[in-house]
């Protein structure tokens, strides 16, 4: 029975080994037309990521360039002005000298200022709210003149040049300006624009200024921060046909990891800086694939020299050239593998040698230089911001692993890829102070590598990764 | 006249010229490969075209360390099977083939032509013609022939065992055919 088994199976492999049929001539002419398909243009969800990103950061920085809060030094000056238009009117309708104006103020028995609140706690600051009301003079009808709030912070007071100067322009130890006409008080805020009646009429603006003068507060900044991944990679093809789907089928992204240091410099009121260094971890996972362990008493009498490689696995990262020769690797879906021995010197089901499924996994790992830009689009105590720029990345480890019923085999390396890449990074960001130095980050990211990453192909291969990096950072 | 890595070196630089030599000096045999695993010739010939446009876009991939036309006719096993899986053709049973075994004169079959065991491999039904030939053509196990038809070992197995006695039976009823026309 066996035999004649055999004999079906020879008379079959035999008659059939060189069959030939001339095929028709339109099977040419169609794989002329697939082959002159016009390159698609792959713009990839990531791409248009990386575009909205970008311009919601640039954006973001000319709002905050054209939109910038007057800087202390403005508002000085607006100030004065403020005190020299009103000082002007004053003079015009009611003469009454600077120096009498100003000695004028300190005289509290003749002021019907109202302190509303006066605040010293452990952080001393000082509080002051003050209403005045109708001050008439003869040329305006100045009613409800209003507010005056000033918040004085004297634990930092002295940190900032800025303020000092602001300060410079009131040598009074008063946090109000005051002036007194007629009996009447005039107490002027720092709001920049006028009413009709041409007083200030908001008291926003100094707790902007507090507010910016506290955030300016630690220019730089270092901290570490980690990150789990999901590291897979983009086929953007230069060919039609399904070559990207094929690959797509059989090569999976694996759970990677990223940390480092980074350091923050704040050039801006709500844009940093963010340089750093960083060790990753990327990579893939190649499947459908048949391994089988070849006895070294059976891997001897292959016709394998030395540097003549007998395996190698094509993968869209590149080829994984295996010296190894007890390992022999067969594709079951797709023409990956190239066998330098073909079945005809080496057949391993002949042999009866068991086949495992097999998985590679391709890892590679880069020392990162990110430089990167973020905005703050909310600026609380939980700080929300907007991340964007660009990393280099230097490879420096690349191993292959083949992973086969409970065994690890180091393959070697993934060939032709390149060593120095450069890769586009987006996110956003959430902080938490926890003191005035040190601060919890979240950062959800996108990393995309820009350059195609492996010469060995004529793909197009673009790695990326998403991670959710958490870590603590020190102003100094 | 070129050798073969210099028409492959063409072909990956884009010499249309190149990619048609080498077109003409495989097409021929890799359409015998797609017959083998096809109902017909017009299956065969989808089969053949596609492949081709695999083996275009895949060439940048063979390193030149292994046969080539062993490479290029395993993209064709593969297309093959891919566009009989999406099909699910290889489910369709076809009852009506003949499982009786008959003795079979080994010496005259051996005269049978290539073209004539095409036509009775192709008689058989999608599921028994795709494990007969990966079994006893391409070499495979019955565990990879099972991952790559999506099947059981088992049934593998069964599949077969029934190709081969149709098969048989198919190649008893030539060899009467033969006598008679002899006698």
């Amino acid at each position: 029975m066996d035999l004649m088994k055999e004999n079906i199976d020879r008379i079959f492999r035999e008659g059939l080994k060189n069959f030939e049929v001339t095929p028709p001539s339109e099977v040419w002419e169609g794989v002329m037309q697939a082959r002159t398909y016009k390159k698609k243009r792959i713009l990839p969800v990531f791409r248009y990521a990386a575009a909205v990103a970008v311009m919601l950061l640039v954006v973001g920085f000319l709002y905050t360039i054209i939109n910038k809060p007057k800087s202390v030094e403005s508002a000085a000056l607006n100030l004065q002005n403020e005190k020299a238009i009103v000082q002007k009117n004053l003079q015009k309708d009611n003469p009454l000298p600077t120096q009498s104006i100003i000695s004028a103020r300190n005289d509290d028995n003749k002021s019907e200022e109202k302190t509303v609140q006066k605040n010293t706690d452990t952080e001393k600051l000082l509080i002051a709210e003050t209403q005045i009301n109708t001050i008439k003079t003869e040329s305006e009808d100045i009613s409800s003149v209003k507010v005056i709030q000033t918040r004085e912070s004297t634990s930092t007071r002295n940190k900032t040049n800025k303020f000092l100067l602001a300060e410079n322009y009131f040598p009074i130890e008063s946090k109000n300006l005051s002036f007194f006409v007629d009996g009447k008080s005039i107490i002027l805020n720092s709001k920049v624009g006028y009413s009709d009646k041409g007083l200030p009429v908001s008291n926003d603006f100094v707790n902007e200024l507090i507010d910016q003068k506290i955030e300016n507060d630690g220019g730089w900044s270092i901290g570490a921060k980690f990150s789990p991944l999901y590291s897979s990679r983009n086929i953007t093809m230069s060919m039609p046909g399904n070559f990207k789907e094929m690959y797509d089928n059989v090569e999976e992204g694996i759970i990677a990891f990223s940390g480092g240091f980074n350091f923050k410099y704040k050039p801006a009121d709500r844009i940093s800086v963010h340089m750093g260094l960083f060790y990753s971890r990327m990579g893939q996972k190649i499947t459908d694939l048949v391994a089988y362990d070849v006895p070294p008493y059976i891997a001897s009498t292959f016709p394998v020299k030395d540097g003549f490689n007998n395996i190698t696995l094509n993968s869209s990262f590149g080829p994984v050239v295996k010296s190894e020769t007890y390992l022999y690797v067969e594709d079951i879906t797709v023409a990956r593998v190239e066998n330098t021995y073909s079945l005809d010197y080496f057949d391993p089901i002949k042999l009866g040698l068991e086949g495992f499924d097999a998985e590679i996994s391709q890892s590679f790992e880069y020392i990162e230089i990110p430089l990167l830009i973020s905005y703050k689009v909310v600026d609380r105590v939980i700080d929300f911001q907007l991340l964007g720029g660009v990393s280099t990345n230097l490879l420096v480890g690349n191993n292959v692993f083949a992973e086969f019923d409970g065994q690890s085999i180091n393959l070697g390396k993934t060939g032709d890829i390149y060593k120095l890449n450069y890769s586009s990074i987006v996110g956003f960001g959430i902080e938490y102070g926890f003191s005035d130095q040190l601060s919890f980050s979240i950062e959800p990211t996108f990393k995309y590598y820009l350059n195609s990453f492996s010469s060995g192909t004529r793909l197009h291969v673009h790695p990326f990764s998403v991670g959710l990096f958490s870590g603590v950072s020190y102003k100094f | 006249m070129e050798s073969l890595p210099d028409i492959i070196q063409d072909c990956l630089e884009g010499d249309t010229n190149a990619q048609e030599l080498l077109y003409n000096k495989f097409s021929g045999k890799m359409y015998g490969v797609c017959l083998q695993y096809s109902e017909n010739y017009d299956d065969a010939k989808d089969v053949l075209q596609e492949g081709f446009i695999k083996v275009f876009l895949n060439l940048h991939q063979f390193k030149g360390k292994g046969s080539f036309e062993g490479w290029i006719r395993r993209i064709m096993v593969n297309t093959a099977l891919e566009k009989y899986r999406d099909k699910h053709y290889l489910n369709r049973v076809d009852e009506d083939e003949a499982e009786k075994l008959e003795k079979v004169d080994y010496n005259v079959i051996d005269e049978m032509s290539a073209r004539d065991l095409m036509k009775v491999i192709q008689e058989l039904s999608p599921k028994y013609r795709m494990v007969f030939n990966l079994f006893a053509i391409e070499g495979y196990s019955h565990k990879e022939i099972s991952a790559l038809l999506e099947i059981s070992e088992g049934t593998s197995k069964s599949n077969l065992s029934r190709a081969r006695a149709i098969l048989q039976d198919k190649l008893a009823n030539y060899n009467r055919n033969l006598k008679n026309q002899v006698g």
